[in-house]
């Protein structure tokens, strides 16, 4: 009456089944620390490494101006996907004077 | 009997058909009852409508055209004051730090290094700021070269449509006047020259969509130019800094 009785077909699926959820278990497993490890590492690249430095000092003023610069390149990029938008806002228009007419309607 | 019947009544429509076929003029189908083809009959109100709707459609193009420099000018616009504003922070929040580097000094040759760690500082930022400036605004000469460019092209593809258009209604009009029963072979050629002429502009459209892969090229030249500047900038601020440590004998400044 075990669970796993050696005749009972049923005993090998249940077996299989239990080494399925464990291969599902040990994957997710793995892809969450996988993501984990790479969130960790991507958050310390974008934040910089470096610690705050002292407000009134030289390596403050570095820090600080650094941070501006990158900030006004952001504006920059942040405008670009506008720009290119705004670049070929008149395709469309374009397009459309060779939907001017139907000539099988002539 | 039922299909002797048939046969016979089969037999007595196609000999009807014939007879009114013999009895009717040839011309009677294609001509009205002066001798013109529909399609003659018709064409003066359809080129007068063709023409009203080409004008339409490349005057809506004149309208994009000018939406679009609005749309350019006010985002440009909006990043300037973004720029502005982020300098305008970005100033007080260094002039702090300089009041801060201003009371560690306690000496007379502290004073003047601080004095002139603050000039290079500010001299580098403006160097920097001076670069992006420059960058940004070849960003947007570029960009508005690239339009322009567009616009000449696909100016010279409209009057070439509208031409095309044009000599092919004058073609058939003419042909309507010479002989208005050959309407059929005359629609034949106008509907053939109108296919070829709209074809041949919406080939001409594949290329518009180069203007985004150009935006984008422009937009990597700016932000190579930015990294240059950052890294100019970087030289001298740490120059600076290193001048002012020493002064300082420490690397507490």
């Amino acid at each position: 009456m075990g669970i796993l009785r050696r005749n009972d077909p049923r005993s090998g699926f249940a077996l299989l089944g239990m080494l399925l959820i464990l291969v599902v278990l040990v994957a997710a497993g793995a892809i969450g620390a996988y993501v984990w490890q790479h969130r960790t590492s991507t958050t310390a690249s974008t934040t910089g490494t470096a610690p705050a430095a002292a407000a009134g000092t030289s390596a403050h003023v570095l820090q600080l101006t650094q941070s501006d610069a990158q900030d006004e390149s952001k504006i920059d990029s942040g405008a670009d996907a506008q720009a290119q938008q705004d670049a070929q806002s008149a395709n469309t228009a374009q397009s459309n004077v060779g939907g001017a007419y139907n000539e099988t309607s002539f | 009997m039922k299909r002797v019947s048939n046969t016979r009544i089969a037999s007595a429509v196609g000999v009807a058909a014939v007879g009114v076929l013999a009895l009717t003029p040839a011309t009677s189908m294609a001509l009205g009852t002066t001798g013109t083809s529909p399609f003659c009959t018709n064409l003066p109100a359809k080129i007068t409508a063709t023409n009203t709707s080409v004008t339409a459609m490349t005057g809506k193009v004149t309208t994009a055209w000018s939406q679009q420099d609005q749309k350019l000018a006010a985002d440009q616009q909006k990043v300037d004051q973004e720029v502005a504003a982020a300098r305008a922070t970005a100033d007080q929040t260094r002039a702090s730090d300089f009041t801060k580097l201003q009371a560690k000094a306690t000496t007379p040759a502290e004073q003047t290094a601080v004095q002139t760690y603050i000039s290079a500082v500010n001299n580098a930022v403006s160097t920097r700021r001076a670069a992006y400036d420059a960058a940004r605004h070849a960003f947007r000469t570029s960009l508005a070269d690239a339009i322009s460019g567009r616009r000449t092209t696909v100016t010279s593809q409209m009057t070439a449509f509208q031409a095309a258009v044009s000599t092919a209604l004058a073609t058939a009009q003419a042909g309507c006047t010479a002989n208005p029963a050959n309407g059929t072979a005359l629609r034949t050629a106008l509907v053939a020259s109108l296919r070829t002429a709209r074809q041949t502009f919406q080939s001409d459209r594949k290329s518009d969509t180069a203007i985004g892969t150009q935006v984008q090229q422009f937009a990597a030249t700016r932000k190579a130019a930015f990294q240059a500047a950052d890294t100019a900038f970087q030289t001298a601020m740490q120059s600076a800094r290193q001048a002012l440590q020493t002064a300082f004998g420490s690397t507490s400044a």
